[in-house]
């Protein structure tokens, strides 16, 4: 029953429908990022971690290589003595078929010792550092990385420990 | 078209769906990872080496000609010698001990021709001191990481050579091989 003075504007149920379903297809065609597009979150797990072993100078100053691809490791200046020699391994596993970047780091890492210190340095991995990482049909690969450690035959006989980052990204 | 209530409900819960997923911080978790690894290495005892005793050539008799005197890294006086001997009591061989990894081996550097002098009194002729000689077979250290060997070598004393006290020295150097 409508009063007098008052106006109303009557909708029918059906005008209400269709201006709700409206407003509904607007917020529908936000467009997603790039990032919501790719399913799989890239994950590295660390393998093995890297180990020069048991090594005595035979010179005032010596290196130690470690190769990524499998070729055994190189001593000048220094002998092996022991103890397991390998590169760093690490699993990746992303979005299958899509490729990846691979970050070593910047500077050598530094380990100190009473009487001087060793150096790392020289990472280089297999895939190579940059965007040359591609996953399997799984969606997983390997990134293996070497370096070369520096020592003299000053140093403190011992253990000489630390740690470096590997970095991977779409 | 007429659309029923229930289509519109779900229309808007989907557009609010998508939108959550579009924050900042959720895109980069996905896309990048670090992972830490150790690096280790152990540096073993370097190889040291000990004098234990020094080469000595005893009391030699002069003679109007050269002559020499060969000891033998066992400390003998080699059967060639040609100078006569007064006290072969007092002969002995360069000792040396080394000590180092186990079951390593080593070399032994001794000192090359001409570098060995032995100087005595005031007026003398320097005699030299060649043909340095170690222990045969030495060069491996034992279970425990040890190894002794001798050092002989030739001295040769000049003609009409001054009576008197003579004395030099020299070094030996063992290397890791």
């Amino acid at each position: 029953m409508f009063q007098k003075g008052h106006t109303f504007a009557v909708m029918t149920h059906q005008h209400r429908t269709i201006l709700s379903a409206v407003a509904g297809l607007f917020l529908l065609f936000v467009p997603l990022s790039d990032a919501a597009a790719q399913a799989k979150p890239i994950r590295a797990t660390l393998v093995q971690d890297m180990d020069f072993g048991s090594v005595v100078a035979t010179s005032a100053t010596g290196t130690v290589t470690l190769y990524p691809d499998g070729t055994a490791p190189l001593y000048s200046g220094v002998i092996g003595t022991g103890g397991i020699v390998v590169p760093a391994t690490f699993e990746i596993k992303g979005e299958k078929l899509q490729p990846f970047t691979i970050i070593l780091p910047a500077a050598p890492v530094v380990i100190p010792g009473p009487t001087g210190n060793m150096v790392i340095d020289v990472f280089v991995s297999v895939p190579a550092e940059g965007p040359n990482g591609t996953f399997n049909a799984q969606g997983k690969a390997t990134v293996t990385v070497g370096a070369t450690m520096s020592m003299t035959d000053q140093l403190s006989a011992g253990p000489y420990n630390s740690t470096f980052d590997l970095t991977v990204m779409y | 078209m007429l659309l029923r209530k229930s289509t519109i409900i779900a229309l808007v819960a989907m557009a609010i769906g998508g939108l959550t997923a579009l924050t900042a911080t959720d895109a980069n978790a996905q896309a990048t990872d670090t992972e830490n690894a150790l690096i280790g290495a152990v540096i073993s005892n370097p190889l040291a080496l000990t004098k234990t005793g020094d080469l000595n050539f005893g009391e030699i008799a002069p003679s109007i000609g050269a002559t020499f005197v060969k000891v033998n890294p066992d400390g003998s006086v080699d059967g060639t010698t040609d100078a006569t001997m007064v006290n072969i009591a007092a002969v002995t061989a360069a000792q040396f001990d080394v000590t180092g990894l186990a079951g390593a081996t080593y070399s032994i550097l001794l000192p090359g021709v001409g570098s060995t002098l032995l100087t005595g009194p005031v007026g003398s002729t320097d005699m030299a001191v060649e043909g340095f000689t170690a222990t045969a077979g030495a060069g491996t250290l034992d279970g425990a990481g040890t190894e002794s060997f001798g050092v002989g070598a030739t001295l040769t004393i000049n003609a009409d050579q001054m009576a008197g006290s003579y004395s030099g020295n020299f070094d030996v150097t063992v290397s890791y091989n």
